[in-house]
């Protein structure tokens, strides 16, 4: 773990993609607590501006909503350019059709916001075990 | 052995959660303090009553437009959702999806009685947590930490006496090079536990327990 090329140490590297000032600074804070590296940017564009620029991450975890450039299409573009990252979309929608429309532009999962320590624990545990 | 400003705000806590004005997602933001973030949860909540008492103006100001643009009451209203569901805001949270769903119906007297109680809500919540976070913060001073073996719960801690944990209910959880979580021996009432000796063990069930190494 912590190949990405964001992470100076063996950390993590994870990336929240969140327009939302409060959902920025709780999944950072969250995911910083265990023990990740973490960037925060506010929407897809800038996502793609930093893959562009040679800068990756292990762990993107990926609002749907937001301005300039929202989740589904940024995730589209990022498989497109061949990115590898695990992808983890964020939402509050509660239709099962817009999950799945955001889970089929190439995300790996989808979680409903907030995320939790539990959630990301999971997560982790189930990366440790497959890496 | 506690003390009655730590069993005040244990208290209080209980209080909010057993009334449903917040829940577990706001128990989670103060797992989320630390040494470098020592009122995290007071900052995310202050920014949360800033935002979310926009948004009721915001989406207030669009009910009385003529026409009223429903899509777009329903943008601020998904916004409103998304910040309360993730501060813990449950009682406010709830409100919002009443004012939502009646906005969505076309419900005019249904929606001016539903912002009307949302506005209701997120008054009395904010005067809640203000007093709450008064009283966290005169804790907050206390540095010393005393466990009490027989209660299993500890007094209040300094957070930046905990070592950074996480696991899952019922489950302990070991990623990276983090240590697993063992259960205490006991000490002697009223020993102080120091930074090197306490772990941090937090479970879904909201009860924060302090063991010894």
């Amino acid at each position: 773990m912590g190949f990405g090329k964001y992470s100076s140490s063996s950390k993590i590297s994870a990336l929240v993609v969140d327009d939302d000032t409060i959902i920025q600074k709780i999944h950072k804070a969250l995911l910083t607590k265990l023990g990740l590296e973490v960037n925060v940017v506010a929407n897809g564009k800038e996502v793609l501006d930093l893959y562009r620029s040679g800068t990756s991450f292990d762990l993107i975890f990926m609002d749907m909503e937001m301005p300039i450039m929202d989740g589904p299409e940024a995730t589209k573009e990022l498989r497109a350019m061949g990115v590898q990252s695990i992808i983890m979309g964020v939402t509050s929608r509660d239709l099962d059709s817009e999950k799945e429309a955001f889970i089929a532009s190439g995300l790996n999962d989808c979680y409903m916001k907030p995320l939790t320590i539990s959630k990301i624990s999971s997560l982790l545990q189930e990366l440790m075990k497959k890496n | 052995m506690e003390s009655t400003l730590h069993q005040q705000i244990s208290a209080m806590k209980q209080s909010l959660l057993d009334e449903g004005f917040v829940d577990g997602h706001f128990v989670e933001l103060e797992l989320l303090e630390d040494g470098d973030n020592l009122h995290f949860t007071e900052e995310i909540i202050t920014l949360f009553f800033t935002d979310s008492a926009r948004l009721i103006v915001d989406v207030e100001k669009e009910l009385n437009n003529d026409p009223i643009d429903y899509s777009k009451v329903d943008k601020i209203l998904h916004q409103f959702k998304g910040s309360s569901s993730s501060v813990g805001a449950n009682r406010v949270r709830l409100q919002g999806t009443k004012l939502r769903e009646s906005c969505k119906d076309g419900d005019v007297e249904g929606w001016k009685a539903a912002l009307k109680q949302l506005k209701k809500e997120h008054a009395t919540l904010k005067e809640k947590l203000d007093t709450y976070f008064q009283l966290v913060k005169q804790l907050g001073s206390e540095k010393k930490t005393m466990w009490h073996p027989n209660e299993g719960q500890v007094d209040m801690l300094a957070k930046n006496q905990l070592m950074k944990m996480a696991i899952t209910k019922d489950e302990k959880v070991e990623f990276g090079h983090k240590d697993m979580v063992k259960k205490g021996t006991g000490k002697e009432p009223g020993k102080v536990v120091t930074e090197e000796e306490a772990v941090k063990v937090v479970s879904d069930e909201e009860s924060v327990q302090m063991v010894a190494k």
